[in-house]
């Protein structure tokens, strides 16, 4: 129960921390300017921040919404001792972790560029695909 | 267990509670105000000034209002200022002598590419075309940045303005710019610049991309003291 309560902390923290990356993204957030310590403008407003037309911090925010959603749902009774939503939650991140090395290689490889705010998210997604795992891992055994 | 659940749900609350404050009152904080913020501006005197010889000018030496740009190739925003805003600003104020437009490299990305745009619009200029390549690179810094070798696209430019591109990659391959470049970024250093675009209207500095009207406005307050 513990680790699916770690599951939805984080992926709420998450889901801020893309909440914030897609205002900025959207102009609601920030300077029009490019600052020395802020690789975040560089990553946020290259072709990379999108996909499929979609801003990937957007893809982030539901992601981190369906994350939120399930590890509550695995918080509920009935679901408890159902190794379903961790099932699910390892899905969803295991994704999400594809997703993520694929924006982290754009992110250093290509651009250049380090976001911070990407960096937590590249974190929190990796801690909770660890934590799911873990938890499948357990409720197989 | 059910309060120990209550507990549980009133922390995820809180936490939501106080990150949307916290992204609320960035939001509101960062609104963008263009306009000189000169009192706050200090220069980082770490030896001479680099001269201003270093940057691209346009426009007659007697103008009584000198626009400097300090910009990125591979920052958007300059992108922006670059295809809507300066196009407008050189045509209403510099090609009527009223002022002189200097364009200063300050590759704040530290990314390879943006000093291999900012050498190949210097190259471009040995053929009489830095504004023109300029322009296009600034436009199109989407298509070109993050290419690893973005050279080919560099030749394709500048045939597409009438030049020769092998000379332009040739002078690009031969870094004969890359000193006056980093120069220029050191002017900008020197200058405490830590963002681009940023515009320095006779000495008084304004950050941020901006639209034709704001930095008209600007450049009428400097025109009015004259």
């Amino acid at each position: 129960m513990n680790r699916r309560r770690a599951i939805a902390v984080l992926a709420l923290l998450g889901a801020l921390d893309a909440a914030y990356l897609l205002l900025g993204k959207l102009g609601y957030v920030g300077s029009l300017e490019c600052s020395i310590s802020r690789g975040c403008d560089v990553v946020n407003a290259s072709s990379y921040s999108q996909f499929l037309g979609i801003p990937v911090a957007g893809i982030g925010l539901a992601g981190y919404v369906a994350l939120l959603v399930a590890a509550i749902a695995g918080l509920q009774p009935r679901w408890l001792s159902d190794k379903r939503p961790d099932l699910v939650l390892t899905l969803l991140a295991g994704i999400a972790v594809v997703f993520t090395v694929y924006l982290t290689y754009a992110e250093v490889v290509i651009l250049g560029a380090i976001c911070q705010w990407c960096v937590v998210s590249q974190i929190i997604i990796l801690v909770i695909f660890v934590l799911s795992a873990m938890g499948l891992r357990r409720s197989r055994a | 267990m059910a309060s120990s659940q209550s507990k549980f749900y009133g922390a995820l609350a809180l936490i939501l509670i106080v990150g949307a404050a916290l992204i609320g009152y960035v939001a509101v904080s960062s609104r963008n105000q263009t306009s000189f913020d000169s009192e706050a501006w200090t220069a980082v005197p770490e030896g001479p000034l680099v001269s201003e010889d270093v940057g691209v000018s346009i426009g007659s030496a007697d103008a009584p209002i000198v626009i400097e740009e300090y910009a990125d190739y591979l920052c958007p925003y300059c992108g922006m200022v670059a295809t809507l805003t300066v196009p407008q600003i050189i045509e209403e104020y510099v090609e009527t002598g009223k002022a002189r437009f200097v364009f200063f490299e300050f590759p704040v990305s530290q990314a390879e590419n943006a000093l291999l745009g900012a050498e190949a619009a210097r190259c471009a200029g040995e053929q009489g075309a830095f504004w023109p390549l300029n322009r296009v690179l600034m436009g199109r810094m989407s298509e070109w940045g993050q290419r690893r070798d973005p050279r080919g696209l560099f030749r394709q430019y500048a045939d597409g303005l009438g030049l020769d591109g092998d000379a332009v990659i040739d002078c690009v391959d031969s870094q004969k710019y890359r000193e006056t470049v980093m120069s220029s970024q050191m002017r900008a250093r020197q200058l405490g610049l830590t963002a681009t675009p940023t515009f320095i209207i006779n000495g008084r500095r304004a950050a941020s991309a901006m639209g034709f009207d704001q930095m008209s406005a600007l450049i009428e307050e400097e025109l009015a003291k004259q």
